[in-house]
């Protein structure tokens, strides 16, 4: 119960750092479980440093950036040239339609094969 | 993490030009979230490439009664980031010197070398977590995702990647306890 409590009130905070907000003095969190709170308080602190080194970003240059889009809707026009809905039909199939297709096409070559194999073995039977 | 309207999504159906203010809308934030695993801009831009033309072949897989677009985006981002990890194997080699930069001190230049220490310290300890602990702390720090979008990216419910944080804080103070920070 209190693991699921502490996880929790971890999580709180990490929400309200992420946020950007800035998370509330560590003594807030603490009193929600102060029965944890030796164990709690390190972690905080913890948390609160990495979300300050990883909150820096990183932009893209700006010519890649510009080319990247550049090429993106190259592929676009030529891939979708009336929009994704008026793009050839095999396009728009799901992922689930082609593996049940290709299931089904498994399934009819190995059925196939049994058939040939019980065909064969009846056969010196026949003319026996 | 603010989600592009839904009407560009729509309007894809019939403008192709309509990927681009899709790609606007979210490619410094995928760019950031790659560069947070390469640490190079030379593999960030490899990969940024690469979501983006797999989500522009995807896109016809896409459903708009899903998941939010920019979680379907950052699930492909996920696994390019993945694949690059297990073909390249080069987590283990994301470097020290990788270190985010920090705004200078300059009154107080003391205060900023001790500061530094103790960030690249962090920083070692962070990059010595095995790659899932590495993806929660850049989903959540880096793009200020909530629990609910990292379960739909990784492919967890929201009480797995609250323990999964809880783990990473431990691994963390444990990683800074072995180099005599904690």
């Amino acid at each position: 119960m209190d693991e699921a409590l502490l996880q929790d009130v971890l999580a709180k905070q990490a929400d309200d750092l992420a946020r950007g907000e800035g998370a509330k003095p560590r003594e807030a969190y603490l009193q929600i479980l102060p029965s944890r709170a030796a164990e709690l308080a390190p972690l905080l602190e913890i948390a609160e440093r990495t979300s300050r080194l990883m909150s820096v970003q990183v932009k893209p240059d700006a010519a890649f950036r510009e080319e990247l889009h550049r090429e993106l809707l190259a592929m676009a026009q030529q891939r979708y040239p009336g929009g994704w809905a008026n793009s050839p039909p095999w396009m728009n199939v799901s992922r689930s339609w082609i593996i049940g297709a290709a299931a089904v096409g498994s399934a009819v070559s190995v059925a196939g094969l049994v058939a040939y194999f019980i065909r064969q073995r009846q056969l010196p039977a026949l003319f026996r | 993490m603010r989600e592009i309207d839904l009407h560009v999504i729509e309007r894809m159906k019939e403008d192709p030009l309509a990927f681009g203010e899709i790609y606007e809308h979210y490619v410094d934030r995928i760019y950031n979230y790659i560069y947070q695993h390469t640490r190079n801009i030379h593999d960030a831009e490899d990969l940024t490439s690469s979501v983006f033309f797999r989500a522009l072949t995807n896109f016809g897989r896409y459903r708009v009664q899903g998941a939010p677009f920019g979680s379907w985006l950052y699930r492909i981002a996920h696994n390019t980031v993945v694949n690059w990890h297990r073909d390249t194997g080069r987590r283990k080699t994301v470097s020290v010197e990788s270190l985010p930069p920090i705004e200078s001190n300059g009154d107080r230049p003391d205060e900023t070398a001790e500061q530094e220490e103790a960030r690249r310290l962090l920083w070692v300890a962070i990059v010595r977590q095995n790659p899932d602990r590495q993806e929660l702390l850049a989903l959540k720090f880096g793009q200020g995702l909530s629990n609910a979008e990292i379960g739909k990216t990784m492919n967890r419910t929201e009480g797995a990647i609250k323990a999964l944080y809880h783990r990473t804080l431990l691994g963390l103070r444990k990683e800074l306890e072995k180099m005599g920070m904690e």
